[in-house]
């Protein structure tokens, strides 16, 4: 799976209708070993600038990652 | 192309206003800009509205000819432009450009928006079209939390502080309190700006503008009147957070401003006043740097140190601005014009700023996918 660097990131508490019910939640850019980024939901402990974090595996239509510890 | 003047100027109170339609907002804006220009329906050649989202806001579409049908414009071009919160900039633009080629002597912008209507977490939804509905809406991203992470990365790479972001929503909010018609007229301090209800880290509420209703309107003509359009220049920027090279700076801010400086003939030291679209605290600190105001990463301390209050030595959203004025999105950008002339003809009342001869405003849409820099200046 794809890993990255936290290139900023978010905490969201007041969140659009259709992802009330899970906030708070965190999202990050990312940026990959090639210097492209992509903007993605962070699952399990919360990241700082500079964390290295793995894509994990889901089901989902968006990109999951966590931090590698 | 030829000079272009402003001529006249209308706006509505901004605020959660119960009972006040869209069309009713439109109407009072349009009939005080026409009574400040000293004309009738008959004079308007052409209607630009700016406007963001009202088939979302209120089931309303085709707004423009809606709109000047309402005030009794009948026959002529009303065209709509969208451009997230950039729509009255891009109005006023299109508007300038079309008086400046000589295609009509006379045109009348209106923007509104109508939010209040809807809850807060449909709003954050409607919002969130304004961004790239594929990578960011479809995973929960918010426009707070999009400027949220720009926040988090200025803070990162200049040292900027929580301190500084509030500084900024304390500002503005003491402006408003100033400003009859603002949305907000309540002082705030820092200690309340910092312990506000978390929005998106680090932003609490009060680093987040308003959501509003209102209506402003201009009179924009080619016949030689006391307030001049030196320049209005508007450019483009990557929707999407993830696609911008450095995301603390927005690079369309930067072209639309280099190309009205030079437009004007000016630079960013020769501006008096300025009025810049602080739809969170952040945005105000990195316009402050791409407008050329202040050094790269400067914008914070500077801010705090009260260089931009109404007795500083640039007053910045001496309106109150889009954190307390308020935000009825269409409306902003057009708004901000209204502001800057009344500063401009010796009108802003408790607000007034000793000097004003030339005044800049920016208008932004999305996190920098539009930009609109205008520049007034006393004929």
């Amino acid at each position: 799976m794809r890993q990255a660097i936290v290139y900023t990131e978010t905490v969201i508490h007041s969140a659009p209708e259709q992802f009330a019910a899970e906030a708070p939640y965190q999202i990050a850019v990312v940026t990959f070993e090639d210097q492209t980024r992509l903007l993605v939901r962070i699952s399990g402990q919360r990241v700082q600038i500079g964390d290295a974090v793995r894509e994990v595996e889901s089901s989902l239509t968006y990109p999951i990652f966590e931090v590698i510890s | 192309m030829r000079p272009v003047h402003v001529a006249g100027i209308g706006k509505t109170a901004f605020g959660a206003l119960a009972g006040r339609s869209l069309k009713d907002l439109a109407i009072e804006a349009i009939a005080a800009c026409l009574l400040d220009a000293g004309k009738s329906t008959s004079d308007v050649e052409a209607v630009y509205v700016g406007n963001f989202d009202a088939p979302s806001f209120t089931g309303q579409n085709h707004l423009a000819p809606f709109i000047a049908g309402a005030v009794g414009i009948h026959g002529v071009p009303a065209t709509r432009f969208e451009a997230a919160c950039a729509s009255g900039g891009s109005a006023l633009f299109h508007a300038m450009q079309a008086v400046a080629s000589g295609t009509y002597e006379n045109v009348l912008v209106c923007g509104v928006e109508k939010m209040t209507s809807q809850t807060t977490a449909r709003v954050a939804q409607i919002l969130a079209g304004a961004g790239d509905a594929e990578l960011e809406s479809s995973i929960g991203a918010t426009f707070p939390a999009i400027f949220a992470m720009i926040a988090r990365r200025h803070m990162h790479q200049y040292g900027t502080t929580r301190e500084h972001l509030a500084a900024v929503a304390v500002k503005n909010h003491y402006n408003a309190s100033l400003n009859p018609q603002a949305h907000l007229k309540k002082v705030i301090t820092l200690e309340q700006a910092l312990a506000g209800k978390p929005v998106a880290e680090p932003f609490t509420i009060y680093d987040c503008s308003l959501v509003s209703d209102g209506a402003a309107a201009l009179w924009i003509t080619s016949e030689p009147s006391a307030i001049r359009v030196a320049a209005c220049a508007q450019a483009s920027g990557p929707v999407s957070l993830a696609d911008k090279a450095d995301i603390t700076t927005l690079e369309a801010t930067k072209l639309a401003a280099a190309k009205a400086y030079k437009q004007a003939g000016i630079q960013a030291s020769d501006i008096d006043i300025a009025e810049v679209h602080d739809c969170f605290t952040i945005a105000e600190l990195i316009a402050m740097e791409d407008l050329g105001f202040i050094d790269k990463g400067g914008s914070g301390p500077w801010v705090a140190s009260g260089a931009t209050g109404i007795n500083g030595v640039l007053p910045v959203n001496t309106s109150g601005g889009l954190k307390a004025k308020g935000h009825p999105i269409g409306a902003t950008g057009v708004a901000q014009i209204c502001d800057l002339i009344l500063q401009m003809r010796g009108e802003a009342g408790a607000r007034q700023v000793a000097k004003a001869n030339t005044a800049l405003a920016q208008n932004l849409g999305g996190s920098g996918a539009t930009s609109v820099v205008t520049i007034l200046q006393r004929s």
